[in-house]
């Protein structure tokens, strides 16, 4: 009897046991090993979300409005010619680290003991250490709106010269008596509205110089790290997995609502392992089933609950590289974008909510020109468009070109390595097979490290394929991120390789290129919009430089235990677990 | 009247049995080496009359599907993902919509292709190598065989994927002249030539080594002392008395390495290095599909079934072969 009521207590305790003492862990995965939680080198969408936690910035982005809101700066101010950003930061925020012996997150305390506040000099030393080119950072250039910050990143001028300071505090002669530690301000070469959301971005964050002095390239390993955010990282094995703890110190303010205490992270490649693991309860949340398991997850009555698809600032795209023939005529590179059957790609193929897309930047971002039927209309089978009928207009423009039916036309079509873009390629491959049965399509696939290589425009024209695969996400909300930054043919990545000397299109990528440049420098937002909406027209119907596919879709599972809020880059701090209901299922 | 220890013939004479005939006749005894046999001349047909290539290529016209019921590129966005059974998809359809039976059944001559090809270069240049090693005198044979065993250093996947990256680099920029008629050949091929090439150009040495060991062994007999003897020329030898004794072991070892080659295919068309999409080939249909496990598992494992059954069809009859040519080996 008294062994059976102990039994009965055991389970009991055992069953509400974790509801009190267990800390709530989150099961997630980052799909690969990050290649780093340097905010200043980060620059793919895993070392991002790690130093999205670690670190944080002087403003965060409003999950709806992309509107910049207060972080460590409590507010700013932007000077009357939009020239001069002050932010005024918080007084409350401590740098921490993990410390392994004491087996919790403790203070990072100075030589004489104290604990280090995050103030603007870190700010200051962050940015500058971005720029420099010794950090060698891939995302310098989104700061180059900064004064003198362009001029420091290629060598040409002195990091002291960026525009980046304390704020100097003056006396009643206008003196400069000193220095507020807790006031950066910024000064720009032009008045650019989409400043805030730089200043969220993780290459402007503050970072420790101490430590970075001290460790070098191992600041970043858990033993040496120092950060501020809402996560500090304990253990990471590389190649495996990372854990972080909660920070116990960050102001309740900057606390995102979540009651996440500790996220063990892995980092596996595979889709389908990744499913797996979720379907058995070993992952809370994932970020995107395998594509052929769509139809499975959209028409079971269980997973069809679990599954959240929202739009995603990225866009999928073809680029023609404009100086091979025969992609150097752009007749050539129309027919080819206008035989692509995008509502076809969507429904068939990708089959996650995606959407046809006829403008490189998609609805969300500032200044686009999405599903506008005044461009590209074949492209989305608006204004008396269908599929049928551009096949049967892209025939002839190709006919005009010199090639009926295709005859004589070899393009060579690369995609990196990846389950989902074989499937895209091959259906486009046969899409533009039955449209023009006499041209050879070749499909060849690189691995992601040497297919970027590929298809940089250093790399030998002989050497690059005619038609490259990639997607673009926003680093921040607005058209200079996407025409001007990625194909502006003097200051952009430039990838399809537009030149004012073009002999087929030379003017209108003249016009191109002064129409990105002129609206990055503008603040007014209706000239600047109107800018781009022609940026988008030349770009996409008259030099045809890329073939949008379409606009991303996240497509997002959730355990039903698992609260996930809202963020582009994830937001761990606003996530929730019901561990009880987790404990049933 | 002599003492007769056999049966007569019909005409009374007695019949002798070649070797050969004597290895032919274990062999067919062997239930699952003729299994296999059987197998792989079903294949054979298959790979040689999958479509009218070979008809058109003699008499004029285009290829149409002949074996297969549809060309293996035929791409029906609406009736993807079909199962097994469905009217007019045998073996249901793919995620693009493309009948898998007409898929499999093209892949089959990649596989086969491949194969033989690389099989055939192993043996031809193998033999060759190993035959002059053996026979030449022990400076010669010594050079001859470290270079083998400095190929023998080089990691074969690696080196064949190394290959192929080449290969397909080349075919990009473009070329002219001799590499660009192997270019031409590759394109006209769907990317299987250079497979050919990549597969075949270090996995002779396996066989150089067999074939050196094997005339090393022949060289000592008594047979070929006295064709010395009754002086046959070098040349004689080795084509009379060498060749006709190692022959046996030579290809039954290449048989039993045959399904390494068609994995090797199999593997380097998963990693995206083997044929160009979307000529089919049955470990490029697994890559493309086996995601899709759960929810579409025809897809994958159809022609999985294909790879595993012909690598097992070689498998037995290599056992065969070799138990017939090699009784002494006979189970091991």
């Amino acid at each position: 009897m008294k062994l059976s009521k102990l039994a009965i207590l055991a389970v009991v305790g055992l069953m509400i046991w974790p509801a009190f003492a267990a800390p709530v862990i989150l099961n997630r995965n980052l799909g690969t090993e990050p290649p780093t939680a340097d905010p200043a080198l980060g620059e793919d969408t895993t070392s991002i979300e790690i130093i999205e936690q670690m670190f944080l910035g002087l403003v965060d982005m409003d999950e709806v409005t992309m509107a910049p809101i207060p972080e460590l700066a409590a507010r700013w101010e932007v000077s009357a010619d939009g020239l001069t950003w002050t932010f005024f930061m918080r007084k409350d925020v401590y740098w921490v680290k993990y410390d392994a012996k004491a087996g919790q997150v403790v203070y990072d305390l100075d030589e004489g003991g104290q604990k280090r506040p995050v103030t603007g000099n870190d700010v200051v030393y962050g940015v500058k250490r971005t720029l420099s080119p010794e950090t060698g950072s891939n995302y310098a250039y989104v700061l180059y709106i900064i004064d003198g910050a362009l001029e420091a990143n290629e060598g040409t001028g002195a990091l002291d010269d960026v525009g980046v300071g304390l704020l100097p505090i003056k006396n009643e002669k206008g003196e400069t008596v000193g220095y507020d530690q807790y006031a950066v301000q910024f000064k720009l070469i032009a008045p650019a509205g989409y400043f805030g959301q730089i200043a969220s971005m993780w290459v402007a964050r503050p970072q420790p110089q101490w430590a970075i002095a001290k460790h070098g390239d191992a600041w970043i390993e858990p033993e040496n790290i120092v950060t501020n955010g809402s996560y500090v990282m304990k253990t990471w094995v590389h190649n495996d997995n990372l854990v972080f703890v909660r920070n116990p110190y960050i102001p309740a303010a900057l606390w995102g609502g979540g009651n996440i205490d500790e996220v063990h992270c892995v980092t596996i490649v595979e889709d389908s392992t990744e499913f797996a693991m979720y379907l058995n309860n070993e992952l809370d949340t994932i970020d995107g089933p395998p594509l052929p398991e769509m139809d499975r997850i959209k028409t079971d009555p269980v997973l069809s609950k679990q599954l959240n698809i929202r739009p995603q600032p990225c866009t999928y795209y073809y680029g023609f590289v404009t100086t091979k023939p025969p992609m150097d005529n752009p007749d050539v590179r129309k027919a080819l974008s206008m035989t692509i059957d995008r509502k076809t790609i969507v429904e068939q193929v990708t089959k996650g909510g995606q959407i046809p897309a006829n403008t490189f930047a998609g609805g969300t971002i500032f200044g686009n020109a999405a599903l506008s039927p005044e461009i590209a209309p074949w492209a989305i089978g608006v204004a008396g468009w269908d599929y049928d009928k551009a096949v049967t207009a892209a025939q002839q423009l190709l006919a005009g070109a010199g090639y009926p039916d295709g005859a004589g036309l070899e393009i060579i079509l690369m995609h990196n390595v990846s389950e989902g873009h074989a499937r895209i390629a091959q259906a486009i491959q046969a899409m533009w097979t039955k449209a023009f049965p006499k041209a050879k399509f070749i499909i060849e696939t690189q691995e992601w490290g040497t297919y970027l290589k590929t298809i940089t425009k250093e790399t030998p024209i002989e050497n690059v394929p005619h038609v490259y695969r990639l997607g673009w996400c926003q680093d921040y909300p607005d058209q200079n991120n996407w025409v001007h930054e990625v194909l502006n043919p003097t200051l952009g990545e430039n990838k399809p390789r537009l030149s004012a000397n073009d002999p087929y299109v030379g003017a209108a990528i003249a016009r191109f290129d002064a129409v990105t440049t002129q609206a990055g420098r503008l603040s007014d937002p209706v000239e600047r919009a109107k800018l781009y909406f022609e940026a988008e027209k030349l770009l996409i119907d008259e030099i045809v430089a890329i073939a949008p596919i379409y606009y991303y879709s996240y497509n997002i599972m959730n355990k039903p235990w698992m609260t996930r809020k809202w963020h582009d880059t994830p937001h761990w701090d606003t996530w929730s677990i019901d561990m009880a209901l987790k404990a049933k299922g | 009247m002599a003492l007769q220890k056999r049966t007569m013939g019909a005409n009374g004479e007695m019949r002798g049995r070649s070797p050969t005939q004597d290895a032919f006749r274990r062999l067919f005894r062997h239930r699952a080496a003729t299994v296999g046999a059987i197998y792989v001349l079903l294949l054979v047909i298959v790979a040689l009359f999958v479509d009218t290539t070979i008809p058109a290529a003699i008499f004029g016209g285009e290829a149409r599907p002949l074996i297969a019921p549809k060309h293996y590129a035929e791409v029906s966005f609406f009736e993807r993902d079909l199962p097994p059974g469905t009217p007019g998809f045998p073996l249901g359809t793919d995620y693009l919509g493309r009948d898998i039976l007409s898929r499999t059944l093209y892949g089959t001559r990649v596989s086969l292709a491949v194969a033989i090809v690389a099989a055939t270069v192993a043996l031809i240049v193998g033999l060759t190598y190993g035959v002059i090693s053996g026979f030449a005198p022990s400076g010669v044979d010594n050079a001859m065989m470290r270079f083998v065993d400095f190929l023998y250093g080089f990691p074969l996947l690696i080196f064949i994927i190394l290959m192929q990256a080449l290969f397909k680099a080349v075919s990009r920029r473009g070329a002219t002249g001799f590499v660009g008629m192997m270019v031409g050949i590759d394109k006209a091929l769907g990317g299987m030539f250079f497979l050919f090439v990549a597969l075949g150009i270090l996995n002779w040495i396996g066989m150089a080594r067999l074939a050196r060991g094997q005339t090393l062994s022949v060289k000592q007999k008594e047979y070929i002392e006295s064709a010395r003897a009754l002086g046959a020329s070098n040349l004689r030898i080795v084509f009379r008395h060498v060749l006709p004794n190692i022959i046996g072991p030579c290809i039954v070892s290449e048989t039993l390495a045959i399904p390494g080659y068609i994995l090797t295919e199999a593997f380097l068309s998963f990693i995206g290095l083997g044929v160009t999409p979307p000529t089919p080939s049955w470990g490029l249909m697994i890559s493309e599909t086996y995601q899709g496990l759960r929810t579409y598992p025809w897809e994958t494992l159809i022609p999985g079934a294909a790879l595993a059954t012909t690598t097992l069809a070689f498998n037995f009859l290599g056992d065969g072969l070799r138990d017939a040519f090699d009784p002494r080996l006979r189970g091991t």
